[in-house]
């Protein structure tokens, strides 16, 4: 399946999760992610747990935890 | 002097009765001089994935909900099962999280994919037990076929103690080459699934026949906004399978688009008001679980109960020896892969071996020890020329042989490379038999979900998850019995160093 992590195209076998778009993408923005200092989300900014489910075609974005920083 | 003062009192009592039944006072209901508002509320979670331990919570704020409005309703956008060993392993499977989805009285589910995990004769069980309805409109159940669940319904009717009727309907995510929902092929022997989208549109016309018209997914939020976008006449669509924490709802084509992230750490929470007869006006929010302080403590009673599941401190097999060291633990997990899901070579990463040891009576929790990350299997078709190149890539990464296997070894032959680096100049791969491997054919290659995302290799075949986790997978293989540690210690990997 074809998603698209920063505007990044990423071929991901099917049936991926979140967590394997970000480990594709990055494995020190996989860590990030799973030390909550990062997040996924989409264009709404609504934020999308790494065990979450893809779909052909979705967008995904990497932005900094903001509670977390706080 | 006295009569007058109890004249006034009167009068201001009055006065502040007449004020309070204008503002609404009666349960969600506000008459006015001319028409009739009713405000609803429909509180929702999804995948929850077998998550109980906010649960106490939960149902305190659901009696809070129902305590100040008789149209409380509570939906449930699917994917009950899968992701936590506690209520996974349960006998029966899954027992903690269905006691639990009946205590807070959920009104209507729709049915996510990860329903499907336990097989069909415990979701058909599961269905039987709910005190809801399980809907799916998306679904063709054929008995014949050897379906064991029945026939889901694709919507059903709430109702309001003053009349209103609230229709949901719900659908299921289908896989886009597939077309099934993503569990395993097995759990749906004698199912068929239409595309959602196009199935929901044959029941536009419930619009028309109640007063509220809500879309109960399991499809992700992506496929939710197109849904709200051909489908106007839906006053809400409340979704699950992307685990989007849509913190304020979305207004797309005039639907409300919304979904509660996961794990049961939100609840969603849609204010309706019904005004002669149609949604007036509707808004929601998300109310974050760890923010509320008070539990119900029966509940939570149960869950504590429900955490101590004796299951995980079971023996589930009794082995021969102690399986020590990462090589022997590494080919009894790539042997369980491989035996387990019919695959012709496996491999397993060393870093993801997170115990020293298997003792001689393994437990259910051993195993979750051993493998905690979750990871799922992905299946591959190989040629031996990109099982080399993942091979050498592993090799001249790690220095060393990350990489067990089952269903065949290998040599790497190496020599020095410059700055200490090591080169791998070829990789002979070895059946069971001892004959090199055809380069003509193609192997069914089986690896873990981190393994398939983060190592660089080449491969043709994208991939498919097996939608089982490696840790289930050397569970049901412990299972099994026989001679499991037959082979583990043999070394299966090798070096050659290259002479010039």
């Amino acid at each position: 399946m074809i998603v698209f992590l920063n505007d990044r195209q990423l071929e991901l076998f099917e049936g991926a999760r979140v967590k394997d778009a970000v480990l594709k993408y990055s494995k020190e923005k996989y860590r990030s992610t799973r030390a909550g200092e990062t997040i996924v989300t989409d264009k709404y900014d609504n934020a999308i747990d790494p065990e979450g489910e893809l779909s052909d075609d979705q967008r995904l974005y990497l932005k900094k935890n903001k509670e977390y920083l706080r | 002097m006295t009569t007058n003062k109890t004249i006034l009192k009167g009068l201001v009592v009055l006065v502040f009765l007449g004020l309070l039944l204008s503002c609404g006072g009666d349960n969600g209901r506000v008459d006015t001089a001319n028409n009739t508002e009713t405000e609803i509320v429909i509180l929702h979670l999804n995948d929850i994935h077998a998550q109980i331990d906010n649960f106490a919570k939960i149902a305190w704020f659901i009696k809070q909900e129902r305590e100040k409005n008789p149209n409380v309703f509570l939906l449930n956008a699917g994917d009950n099962f899968s992701g936590n060993p506690v209520v996974d392993q349960y006998k029966p499977k899954g027992e903690p999280i269905l006691t639990l989805l009946n205590d807070i009285k959920v009104d209507a589910a729709a049915l996510g994919n990860h329903d499907f995990d336990y097989g069909q004769e415990r979701l058909k069980e599961a269905m039987e037990q709910a005190v809801y309805p399980t809907l799916c409109a998306n679904i063709k159940v054929d008995a014949e076929q050897g379906a064991v669940i029945p026939q889901l319904k694709p919507y059903t009717v709430l109702k309001t103690a003053n009349g209103i009727k609230i229709a949901v309907l719900s659908i299921i995510q289908t896989g886009k080459d597939s077309g099934i929902p993503a569990t395993h092929p097995k759990n749906l022997t004698g199912i068929r699934f239409s595309w959602g989208m196009e199935a929901a549109k044959a029941y536009r016309d419930l619009k028309k026949e109640n007063n509220v018209f809500i879309a109960l997914t399991h499809m992700g939020f992506d496929s939710d906004e197109r849904l709200a976008a051909e489908m106007g006449e839906l006053d809400v669509i409340v979704g699950g399978h992307s685990h989007t924490v849509v913190k304020e709802p979305k207004e797309i084509n005039g639907v409300l688009v919304t979904q509660a992230g996961s794990y049961a750490k939100y609840i969603g929470r849609i204010r309706l008001t019904v005004k002669d007869g149609k949604v007036a006006g509707k808004s929601g929010d998300l109310v974050d679980v760890k923010t509320l302080e008070n539990e119900i403590p029966e509940i939570r009673e149960k869950i504590d109960t429900f955490n101590n599941n004796p299951e995980l401190d079971k023996t589930i097999a009794a082995l021969p020896m102690v399986v020590e060291g990462k090589d022997p633990l590494g080919n009894l997990i790539t042997d369980a892969i491989r035996i387990v899901h019919g695959l012709d070579i496996t491999f397993h990463n060393e870093g993801g071996i997170r115990a020293p040891e298997l003792g001689k009576e393994v437990r259910m929790k051993d195993v979750y020890k051993l493998l905690p990350f979750g990871n799922d299997v992905i299946r591959y078709e190989m040629s031996t020329a990109e099982i080399r190149e993942f091979i050498t890539n592993d090799y001249e990464k790690y220095k060393d042989f990350d990489l067990k296997v089952s269903g065949m070894e290998y040599t790497v032959v190496v020599r020095p490379a410059a700055g200490g680096e090591v080169e791998v100049t070829a990789v002979e791969l070895r059946g069971a038999s001892g004959a090199l491997l055809d380069d003509s054919k193609t192997y069914s290659v089986g690896f873990n979900s981190y393994m398939a995302s983060s190592y660089t290799f080449s491969h043709r075949d994208p991939g498919k998850s097996l939608l089982t986790t490696i840790a289930q997978t050397l569970i049901d293989y412990l299972g099994k019995g026989g001679d499991i540690c037959k082979d583990i210690e043999k070394v299966r990997t090798h070096k050659r160093e290259e002479t010039k």
